[in-house]
């Protein structure tokens, strides 16, 4: 499925603003659907707390792991099982919740969804696709 | 390979992004459904204000990067 890039605004550290290109896919769950940034960067998937929550998940039962960012900030996060769907596609993925972690959407990183789709990024032409393996 | 067109949200965040507000968008992601101060109460005034099921993201002045390791 070919999905076009979302343009969004972002800024340098020194506060020069620039429009970023990212590749966002749309997680359907029952009541609504989460947009999430595929980060090619990033071992494990990730969403706030607050993401699980509106899931119906209890974060805490979760297996405790810590997690750590480009800043080397620990955040203790918890794992859980996450189904949903991408244009029908029915996918499960382990899912890292952490309260600590606040940003304005999820990550999609490399363990299990790097491995119910080949990704491939036509920047360029302004669209990524995912396809079935 | 076709070029097709980006979903622009730049315009559609920006009242919302200095509050750091939920937002509620619809699925063609051209309008904002309903907003709340947390993702639950975005979820919950889309549901008041709409049958369409939301998407929900919030509105920031800064989309940087973020990479994470174990």
């Amino acid at each position: 499925m070919k999905i076009p890039y979302t343009l969004l605004p972002s800024s340098t550290p020194l506060g020069k603003v620039f429009i970023s290109k990212v590749p966002l896919v749309l997680l359907e769950f029952s009541e609504f659907y989460l947009n999430c940034l595929i980060d090619t960067g990033a071992v494990i998937s990730m969403m706030p707390g607050e993401f699980g929550e509106s899931l119906g998940l209890e974060i805490n039962k979760g297996e405790q792991f810590i997690i750590s960012g480009i800043d080397n900030v620990a955040m203790p996060s918890y794992i859980h099982e996450v189904e949903f769907n991408i244009n029908r596609v029915q996918c499960k993925i382990e899912v890292a919740f952490s309260y600590n972690f606040k940003f304005p959407y999820g990550l999609l990183g490399r363990k299990d969804f790097f491995d119910l789709f080949k990704l491939h990024f036509y920047q360029k032409d302004n669209y990524f696709e995912l396809e079935d393996y | 390979m076709t070029k097709i067109k980006e979903i622009d949200l730049t315009e559609l965040i920006k009242p919302y992004s200095k509050e750091n507000l939920w937002l509620a968008l619809n699925k063609s992601l051209n309008k904002v459904l309903a907003t709340g101060k947390t993702m639950k109460e975005a979820i919950d005034n889309a549901k008041k204000s709409s049958s369409e099921k939301p998407v929900i993201m919030q509105a920031v002045q800064n989309y940087s990067a973020y990479v994470l390791t174990i």
